[in-house]
């Protein structure tokens, strides 16, 4: 990694982006050699879809057929290498066949990559960005490593001027590297930390959770989704802007929503995005009467849960958010904004049940989880816990309140003690992934 | 460009960090074991096509790089006390409980505990000769009284219970419960603190029970004292995973009891302990030269006392420092340890007619270790 980023300074603009390519592939490559055909096939086919749909426009000829081709191989293929064996198994639960499962892996970053350069031939076909001759830029464009596994999600647009030329600093570096590092922090120190005690209630089983430890749970895996999520997205941001991209934001502090509306504007926004801009929006959204937006929505959130993976439990997720959301349209909102600290309340635990949905695929193992939320009991495992973990907790709690970010934006300019703690922190990661006994930190290597 | 560079410190105190980490990956010697681990570390593995096409070197020189990491040793220190001072008492699953003891958290029974368990059954039933079982429990089961608030375990009591309530409808079975001679002691020091096996003394008490239930005179305590020699700065294999400030090294105790002849494996000694094991860092390995599949201990013919003629004890570690006692009554001790010992068991049994048959192990070891198997190979 250092030896790329050096090799990337040095070569002029013009080499840069083949670097940058070829760099991913490697990292790419790194973890999923096999996989790295499907990446290339998946860029060959966009590249020449897009060449076709520009030379359709300039011909007035028909620009549909290659839309559709593009979009079909894209969606086909993440069907494919997704969804295909959810589909056998249920198939074979309904209908009592027996189809044998496909023997494949989920290949590494396919649900961003292959949204990534939809967005290109869609705004293609819009006309929103314009053609992209150069094959290297646009795999540049797909596989940019800081964000292929674990997004943000970059459309097209944002970055297509950056693609052609974009300016380095030294400065821009250095907030990128602070940007990184706090990312690196968030993952390493409070996602892994705070996960540890989700895997550790795992391998129990639900079935013996006290009360108390069952919200402990609750409040751990929700700490370590957000944090495991933000820091790659700010890592990558991070890492962005240290070659030259400005990437979009895609986490503005959630957990400080007072309303799951809200929450859904805070919340992965480069996907929420993404799903208004080339799901809701082209079938119609809001514009077809109430019904037809109902119904828009429905599809939307249908597709969001899937989207997380091929599960029955992701679906219900998304269709639980698809329910809250209208509630909080047909009145439940108006309601909250009256009610400040219960509108606060009703959130959190609304994105902490959600959370549950999210984490328990097995449907028998998620009722039972829920129902020691309620009926499990008292036993004093909970010091034990409380003691280990209450710390991290109580941290992670403050960070996702926004103080952390109101207690940097205050020291930011005071170097003296701004770098000392980055540097700390950095150091802290290293010894952390030094002696990985947890560690699911599979895909980020130095 | 100084002013440049003052103005980005970040970046430059990182980009000096990473250099001075290759520095160190190119210029140091790669250790091939780690002391106070008391590990392997990988090595630098071999570039080959089959290797980079299934992604297996890419694995293997992640693992190189993590564990030949310049300053790891204290990377690995400076992590344990960021968990201390976020007030936890566990690193890498070992817990500090009161006075500097740590102990191992285990939240589920193994999977492997029920293969182990049909397998004993199974031996039982089949092999036609009255053997012995015990299973010890491990410090955190009985050193209660130590363990921090809410410390979150299974019963090991209970899991030796159904073990041995499996066995009792075999006649030619007697199962040995230490636990209450244990709890009668607990207050002594019978385990180490920060090492998961039983101490010297409590294998003697262990020793005790065993010679209780199998018939046999022990040797006191006051016979051997004159031979007792105590090792100092003994740290075990918890607290090569805790790492944490506030504990105290060990004292490793043994008893330098004479033997005619020892032989471990294909070497032969005079003698039960590999004194060289203390200079080290896991001294425990100093008892009985560490683990053979099949070793033969002769004991020092004795006048006068009726010894029997000889004891088959299929065993873990933790019999290492309790096999020196059981010298004082047995001319031969068959040493078998299943995770180095392959052939099958009914052969020995039949080579050794009339030996009498000790199966002798630690909770942790019965409920992980998944050699159990061999007992009934070929049965």
């Amino acid at each position: 990694m250092p030896v790329f980023f050096i090799v990337y300074y040095l070569v002029p603009m013009k080499l840069k982006n083949i670097v940058l390519f070829i760099g991913s592939l490697i990292f790419y490559g790194w973890g999923e050699p096999k996989y790295l055909i499907l990446l290339g096939v998946s860029i060959l086919v966009n590249y020449f879809a897009g060449r076709l749909i520009d030379r359709a426009k300039r011909r007035n000829g028909a620009v549909r057929p290659a839309l559709i081709g593009a979009l079909v191989f894209d969606i086909g293929m993440l069907f494919f290498f997704k969804y295909i064996n959810f589909f056998i198994d249920n198939i074979n639960a309904v209908a009592g066949t027996g189809l044998s499962r496909v023997d494949i892996t989920l290949p590494l970053g396919i649900s961003f990559y292959t949204f990534q350069i939809m967005s290109y031939v869609i705004d293609l076909y819009r006309g929103k960005v314009k053609v992209e001759n150069s094959i290297i830029d646009l795999g540049t464009y797909l596989c940019m490593f800081p964000q292929l596994i674990a997004g943000p999600i970059v459309v097209y647009s944002d970055v297509s001027e950056a693609l052609k030329s974009r300016v380095i600093s030294l400065s821009e570096v250095e907030e990128g590297l602070k940007l990184f590092i706090l990312g690196l922090g968030s993952k390493v120190l409070i996602a892994n930390s705070a996960g540890a005690l989700w895997k550790e209630l795992e391998t129990t089983g639900y079935s013996s959770l006290s009360s108390p430890m069952a919200w402990l749970g609750m409040l751990a895996y929700t700490i370590q989704i957000y944090f495991d999520f933000n820091g790659y997205s700010m890592m990558a941001i991070g890492l962005g802007k240290m070659l030259g991209f400005k990437f979009p934001k895609n986490f503005d502090l959630p957990y400080t929503s007072l309303s799951i509306t809200e929450y859904w504007r805070r919340w992965h926004m480069t996907l929420s995005g993404w799903f208004k801009e080339y799901l809701y929006i082209p079938l119609g959204g809001n514009r077809r009467g109430p019904v037809r937006k109902v119904f828009n929505l429905f599809i939307v959130w249908f597709i969001t849960g899937f989207w997380h993976g091929a599960d029955w439990n992701f679906i219900l997720w998304g269709l639980y958010f698809f329910v809250l959301l209208m509630a909080e349209r047909a009145g439940l909102g108006r309601f909250m904004e009256g009610n400040k600290v219960i509108a606060r309340i009703y959130s959190l635990l609304a994105i902490g049940f959600g959370w549950m949905l999210f984490a328990i695929s097995d449907l028998r193992q998620l009722g039972v989880y829920l129902s020691r939320l309620f009926i499990g009991g008292v036993s004093n495992e909970i010091l034990y816990y409380i003691r280990n973990y209450g710390v991290i907790l109580l941290l992670g709690c403050l960070l996702s309140s926004g103080l952390g970010n109101r207690l940097y934006d205050r020291i930011k300019e005071r170097r003296l003690i701004v770098i000392p703690v980055l540097t700390g922190i950095f150091v802290l990661c290293i010894a952390y992934l030094a002696d990985a006994s947890y560690n699911p930190f599979l895909y980020f290597r130095f | 460009m100084l002013e440049r560079l003052r103005n980005n410190p970040l970046t430059i105190i990182i980009s000096i960090m990473i250099l001075l980490c290759f520095a160190g990956y190119l210029t140091h010697r790669d250790s091939v074991f780690s002391e106070s681990e008391n590990r392997y570390l990988a090595a630098r593995p071999k570039l080959t096509m089959s290797g980079l096409a299934d992604g297996s070197f890419m694995e293997q020189f992640e693992l190189y790089t993590e564990e030949q990491l310049p300053f790891r040793n204290l990377l690995i220190k400076l992590k344990a006390v960021t968990e201390q001072v976020q007030l936890k008492n566990e690193n890498n699953g070992i817990t500090r409980g009161k006075d500097g003891y740590l102990f191992e958290k285990l939240v589920k029974v193994n999977e492997q505990l029920g293969k182990n368990k049909a397998a004993m059954v199974n031996f039982a039933g089949k092999c036609g000769r009255d053997i012995n079982v015990c299973i010890v429990p491990n410090s955190c089961e009985i050193m209660k009284d130590k363990l921090p608030a809410g410390f979150p375990n299974i019963s090991q009591k209970s899991g030796i219970k159904d073990l041995y309530s499996a066995l009792l409808s075999y006649d030619n079975v007697n199962t040995i419960d230490v636990s209450d001679i244990f709890n009668e002691h607990r207050d002594e020091y019978i385990y180490y603190r920060t090492d998961h096996h039983w101490t010297t003394q409590g294998a003697y008490y262990g020793y005790l029970k065993l010679c209780e239930e199998l018939g046999l005179e022990p040797v006191s305590m006051d016979m051997l004292s004159g031979i007792r020699k105590d090792v100092p700065g003994f740290y075990g294999t918890y607290y090569s995973k805790y790492k944490g400030y506030g504990v105290e090294p060990d004292v490793l105790t043994y008893y330098d009891i004479p033997v005619a002849d020892y032989e471990a494996g294909e070497v032969s000694h005079d003698r039960l302990y590999d004194t060289d094991k203390l200079r080290v860092y896991d001294k425990y390995a100093m008892f009985m030269y560490g683990n053979e599949g099949l070793s033969t201990v002769k004991s020092m013919p004795s006048e006068g006392e009726d010894k029997r003629s000889e004891l088959i004890l299929f065993k873990d570690s933790y019999s290492n420092c309790l096999i020196p006692f059981l010298t004082f009554n047995y001319d031969t001790i068959t040493v078998i340890d299943l995770r180095y010992y392959d052939r099958p068991v009914n052969e020995l049994l039949k080579e050794h007619e009339g030996a009498d048959i000790l199966l002798l192990y630690n909770f942790m070891h019965y409920n992980e270790d998944n050699h159990f198997y061999r007992l009934v190979k070929n049965l």
